[in-house]
């Protein structure tokens, strides 16, 4: 490309730039100009992603002290019918573009409708669950309007006096916390780890109200073509947000079966130390120790796990530690944050009977 | 496809050695090592690998406002051909945003891509965008999270993700190609590998002058973003110990664990 055409495109971009901060400006004279707070509704096999619904829980808290409209936006086919659900989470009012066009995800197509709604309607904050879909997704749009993007937030936090919303970021390996904000630019983009907040608890009647938005916006040929559907990737250690590991203090392959039980009940990884390998009840692929691997989980269970140097050095990065123990002065207890004294299968049972239970509750109610 | 392709790296601090400053809330940059962002070396890895099938060059990029000649070294000893820096004091203000624009300069000027890889995700969180960044600067299709990939004649076709769902995809050619992180195994520099690194006709470095965007451009190229406090982790445990009857001690962990919001989650 030549000088020209780049200084061309550059200077397209900062006067972008510099029209967003004026508007800023503009925005304390006249009140409405950058206002609500967006949320982007992804759908996972014809169903709300929950996190979505977690983001709009937070996003009416936001909108609440900032005095304006919590929104969402939902793009594919028949998702008008999902109103009711995403108002009775909290929306306020829904932006649907309902077309067979958008029934499956397309980066392009959905960056660009995305990009133009937000000009049209100008929101104030933008949020985007950090899927693989909300975070490419979301990245393209700030490019697209010259804002900017803060990624893989566990918590937004807000001024109102400046109307600006804190991104709390943990990163370099959940060694740093850094909290980033967009100053000028607008919107504020962020995107959010899902299980960041609690999903709301459903209004039922709450009504939102409805906006249709036309697939106006020209579609760009879609670029990037599926093929075929791959099946998912097996989840790699790695890759689980939680660890339960069980070791000899749970006594017996029963015991160890309570484990499991509770690893399916968080969605963990279900480990083993070297004591309850040897015994036959887990295979050695199970096996946490320090000469496999490091974790970063973001919980970590110990179930009559003694604490032995290679499995404590394993874990010392994980965010938040639960030992079940009977022994209060194991080398655990130690490491961990919260420390529960008593038979470990015992313990387990009834933290099952107590996790299902407040699972049933929070179905059932409110109705 | 016989031509070049990119892979864009950047260097971080090393997350063992961060040290902050507490008064001012900022990291201290001066004296603490730096590593490449470990999935820019997945993808590298990748560009190897298509490479040894296709036999294209591999160069990779970066754009820091300050040298990174010795991480490029690292590239160029696991078997990059050969690295170009953009760097430059004014860069010091930069967000993936704005260094989206930079790398976009820098690869049409430079290194002629046609095809470009970048990392999906960063131990910083924030380089993380720039694979779509870029493509949406440049216009090119983007291959989410690949895993594997094939070239053909004018596109590439990939084990990646729609979005929606993992699939095989495919592309036309240029394309940027975001890399799944975990899923390659990054390989060892060999000791000639490291020798060879050093060859100074391998490394090449610019300034933002180089890129002839003018200087107006750089008064303006400012980060979108502001950090406005960083902080370390605590590491200290609370070890709160609870101790009594068996189902009050599971009903308080319960209750901790659902506050945190485990459990009790799915419907």
């Amino acid at each position: 490309m030549s000088d020209a055409a780049m200084g061309g495109f550059l200077d397209a971009y900062l006067s972008q730039q510099a029209e967003a901060t004026e508007v800023q400006v503009a925005d304390e004279a006249r009140p409405g100009e950058w206002r609500t707070v967006w949320t982007w509704i992804e759908r996972v096999d014809g169903e709300v992603l929950p996190a979505c619904l977690e983001l709009l829980g937070r996003g009416r808290e936001i909108a609440g002290e900032l005095g304006t409209r919590n929104c969402a936006v939902v793009f594919g086919q028949g998702v008008e019918a999902w109103a009711a659900t995403l108002g009775e989470h909290g929306a306020d009012r829904v932006y649907v573009i309902d077309a067979p066009e958008y029934e499956e995800f397309q980066l392009d197509a959905a960056r660009e409708a995305l990009a133009g709604l937000v000009r049209e309607r100008r929101p104030e904050i933008l949020l985007f669950p950090a899927t693989i879909q909300g975070r490419n997704l979301g990245a393209q749009v700030a490019t697209a309007l010259g804002t900017g993007i803060v990624p893989n937030c566990n918590a937004l936090s807000l001024d109102a006096n400046e109307r600006l919303v804190i991104g709390h970021q943990t990163s370099f390996e959940e060694r740093l916390l850094s909290d980033v904000a967009v100053p000028l630019q607008r919107p504020q983009i962020f995107t959010v780890t899902p299980g960041s907040y609690r999903r709301p608890g459903r209004e039922s009647g709450r009504q939102a109200q409805v906006v249709a938005v036309a697939a106006t916006v020209p579609l760009r040929p879609i670029q990037t073509k599926t093929i075929e559907r791959a099946p998912d990737r097996p989840k790699s250690l790695s890759q689980f947000d939680a660890v339960v590991a069980a070791g000899l203090g749970v006594a017996s392959r029963d015991g160890f079966q309570l484990a499991s039980e509770l690893a399916a009940e968080l969605d963990a990884y279900a480990g083993a130390t070297r004591g309850a390998v040897a015994c036959g009840w887990a295979g050695a692929d199970r096996l946490i120790s320090v000469t496999r691997h490091r974790l970063r989980p973001r919980l970590y269970v110990a179930c009559g796990v003694v604490g032995e140097y290679d499995h404590l050095k394993a874990i010392e990065n994980a965010d938040l530690v639960l030992a079940l123990t009977d022994d209060a002065r194991a080398p655990i207890v130690e490491s961990a944050d919260l420390v529960g004294i008593g038979e470990p299968s015992e313990l387990l049972r009834r933290l099952l009977d107590h996790l299902r239970r407040a699972k049933g509750e929070r179905v059932r109610s409110p109705p | 496809m016989t031509g070049t392709a990119a892979v864009l790296v950047r260097r971080v601090p090393d997350p063992s050695r961060l040290n902050v400053d507490r008064k001012t809330g900022r990291l201290v940059l001066e004296g603490t090592p730096f590593i490449l962002n470990p999935v820019d070396l997945q993808a590298l890895e990748l560009a190897l690998r298509t490479r040894e099938r296709y036999g294209h060059r591999v160069v990779v990029v970066s754009v820091d406002h300050t040298g990174a000649q010795t991480e490029l070294h690292e590239a160029l000893a696991m078997g990059a051909d050969e690295a170009v820096l953009v760097s430059d004091p004014q860069f010091e203000d930069t967000d993936p945003t704005t260094q989206a624009h930079l790398f976009r300069a820098a690869l049409e000027r430079f290194v002629h891509p046609e095809i470009v890889f970048a990392a999906s995700r960063s131990i910083d969180h924030t380089w993380s965008t720039i694979g779509p960044q870029l493509a949406y600067l440049l216009g090119w299709p983007l291959v989410i999270e690949a895993e594997e990939l094939d070239l053909e004649d004018d596109g590439v076709k990939a084990l990646a993700h729609t979005g929606d769902h993992r699939a095989r995809v495919q592309a036309k050619l240029p394309c940027v190609v975001s890399v799944a992180r975990g899923v390659i195994t990054p390989r060892h520099a060999t000791s000639w590998g490291i020798a060879d690194a050093f060859d100074p006709h391998r490394l090449t470095v610019k300034t933002f002058a180089d890129l002839g965007l003018g200087a107006e451009a750089a008064e303006r190229l400012h980060a979108a973003t502001s950090v406005r406090r960083v902080a370390l982790a605590p590491t200290e445990r609370d070890r709160r110990v609870i101790d009594g009857d068996a189902d009050e001690v599971a009903r308080v962990l319960a209750r901790r664990l659902i506050d945190k919001g485990w459990g009790g989650r799915r419907p």
